[in-house]
């Protein structure tokens, strides 16, 4: 039990450095879109796998009997339908992510953010965490590879610094870390906008893979 | 009734310019203390408010310039009403369709997420239509105000010029008759002319000095009547038959200047006439509350009213255009000449007049 919470907030703590967060998630309910290529195993350059597997089918899987669903279920399914649970395995240290696939003029994005906590529930450290989202922008690139490249915090800082960007934030934390705090819609214009913006290196992150599926999908 | 017309266009002090230039100041204050959330505004916040004021400007001029002059001051309130409305519609729909895109191809380096969805667009676009909208009718407002006092202040120049014009006609025409009883002692050489000309100063003084003011006290009055009862005996020797009878509540009560002694004048002219014994005069002066009466009875020899002859017409003629001017139509002013009797009673009642004003 212990393990899995240190693995977690190891895991916590890598993504969280460097990448922009957010309370609210980075897609409005419109723009999400199921890719089925998505599904399947990969492997990154650093090889840690992600296993990439639909939500919906998870949940199907899980609740055969629909009549047995919670409400509070069914809203989440629909929620979350075009999503993928993704589990991230470096060093045999596992989490588990939500995804959410989403597209801006063509572009495709994924919002992420923690999914399985429940072993870490009683415990005083994770009862300070705050699960939040984040976002990478998806790129195919040549046979057949994912380049996954998250936001970068820096990029926002620097639009901050020179006033050029008016979206919510709170800081947190003794590293005064800043966290979004506007609406989806707000962050996706945001993002909208981002992409046709004229600022240099503004996809240059900590936090790129490249990922190559290593089987067909499950 | 005057024109108040050619006062309002004559008088209207709009300045378009210093209007604006107040209005869109103020405005852009508002705006960058409400887009900055109450924090130190940032450049970003400078460049959106900027922005949203030229958005919001093109509406709230048309509502100003068009809308109000052509409609609401025209009392067509119906097509006003749609008129604002369809402006504030339209202006908001335009500005949720191109205000961000404007601002992207402006500004394309500019992210400007966290201010108001269109949702608050609307509020705020209406807000600014009507509280303008308020705003150019107080200043109107202001205007007509302050042009009506003008034209107040003039009319109320013209009824003191009136009354002062009315008030010198009094002055001369009581010193005409008043000369006529000193001329009249002195041709029988009477002893008591002397102190008929210390009593004719002593009245003259009122006449001139003290009641050259809006009103006097009832009691002021009534003592000219009496020192002009007294001064015309001596005009009359043996003439005793004049009773003053006063009730009078509160001595204090005001009334206008030089009001009543035209009409005792007017008895003593046309009264005295004939016999001794069968001339009299009978004053009833009564006040109380806010009611004023005055009644006065003569023996009349003349077929006529009194006022008929030329100069006594002009004191009653005087005192009826003062009574207009002054107490409007909460007075009342009869005379009747029936059976050798002549009669001028006149009432006010000042509560009414305290309440019209």
């Amino acid at each position: 039990m212990k393990t899995r919470s240190l693995i977690l907030l190891c895991c916590l703590a890598f993504f969280s450095s460097c990448i922009v967060k957010s309370i609210q998630p980075f897609y409005t309910a419109d723009s999400t879109e199921y890719q089925e290529y998505l599904a399947g195993e990969w492997v990154d350059t650093k090889n840690a796998t992600w296993k990439v597997v639909s939500f919906m089918k998870v949940f199907l899987e899980e609740n055969k009997d629909w009549s047995k669903v919670s409400e509070e279920d069914k809203t989440a399914f629909e929620k979350y339908k075009d999503g993928y649970l993704i589990t991230y395995t470096k060093n045999d240290n596992e989490s588990v992510f939500m995804s959410m696939p989403f597209k801006i003029d063509e572009q495709l994005f994924m919002d992420f953010i923690p999914f399985d906590y429940e072993d870490i529930s009683n415990d005083l450290v994770s009862q300070h965490l705050l699960r939040t989202h984040s976002v990478a922008k998806i790129d195919k690139v040549e046979d057949g590879k994912l380049n996954i490249t998250w936001l970068d915090e820096g990029r926002l800082t620097d639009l901050f610094d020179n006033n050029q960007l008016k979206l919510k934030y709170e800081t947190v934390g003794l590293e005064e870390s800043f966290v979004l705090t506007a609406t989806s819609e707000e962050l996706y214009k945001f993002l909208q906008k981002y992409m046709k913006a004229d600022i240099e290196n503004k996809w240059q992150s900590s936090e790129e893979f490249t990922l190559t599926k290593t089987n067909a999908r499950p | 009734m005057l024109d108040l017309n050619p006062y309002l266009r004559k008088l209207n002090n709009h300045s378009p310019l210093l209007f604006n230039t107040v209005l869109w100041f103020c405005s852009f204050i508002i705006l960058l203390f409400i887009f900055s959330k109450g924090q130190k505004p940032i450049k970003i916040d400078y460049i959106y408010t900027i922005s949203f004021l030229i958005s919001v400007a093109i509406p709230v001029l048309i509502n100003l310039y068009i809308i109000i002059p052509k409609l609401l001051k025209k009392e067509k309130y119906l097509l006003f009403t749609i008129a604002f409305i369809a402006n504030l519609f339209l202006f908001t729909q335009l500005h949720n369709w191109l205000f961000e895109a404007f601002l992207d191809k402006l500004f394309p380096n500019y992210f400007f997420m966290s201010y108001f969805s269109n949702t608050r667009h609307i509020i705020i676009f209406s807000i600014f239509l009507i509280s303008t909208t308020l705003l150019k009718l107080s200043e109107d407002w202001f205007y007509f105000n302050q042009n009506e006092n003008k034209v107040l202040k003039s009319q109320n120049e013209l009824i003191q010029i009136q009354l002062s014009s009315l008030r010198s006609q009094i002055n001369p025409h009581f010193l005409f008759n008043s000369l006529n009883v000193i001329y009249a002692l002195a041709i029988q050489k009477k002893d008591n002319i002397k102190d008929a000309v210390v009593q004719l100063s002593d009245i003259l003084r009122y006449v001139i000095y003290d009641s050259n003011t809006e009103r006097v006290t009832l009691k002021d009055e009534i003592t000219l009547l009496k020192n002009y009862i007294e001064f015309q005996k001596f005009r009359v020797q043996g003439f005793n038959n004049v009773n003053l009878k006063t009730t009078i509540e509160n001595e204090n009560f005001k009334i206008y200047p030089m009001l009543l002694l035209p009409l005792i004048e007017n008895s003593f002219k046309h009264g005295i006439k004939g016999s001794l014994d069968e001339t009299f005069i009978n004053i009833t002066i009564t006040q109380k509350d806010d009611s004023f009466s005055f009644k006065i009875e003569n023996n009349s020899l003349e077929d006529n009213n009194n006022n008929t002859n030329e100069t006594s017409g002009v004191g009653l003629e005087n005192i009826k255009r003062n009574l207009e001017i002054i107490y409007s139509n909460n007075y009342t002013f009869i005379t009747d000449n029936t059976n050798n009797i002549y009669t001028a009673k006149l009432t006010i009642n000042t509560q009414q007049q305290s309440h019209e004003a």
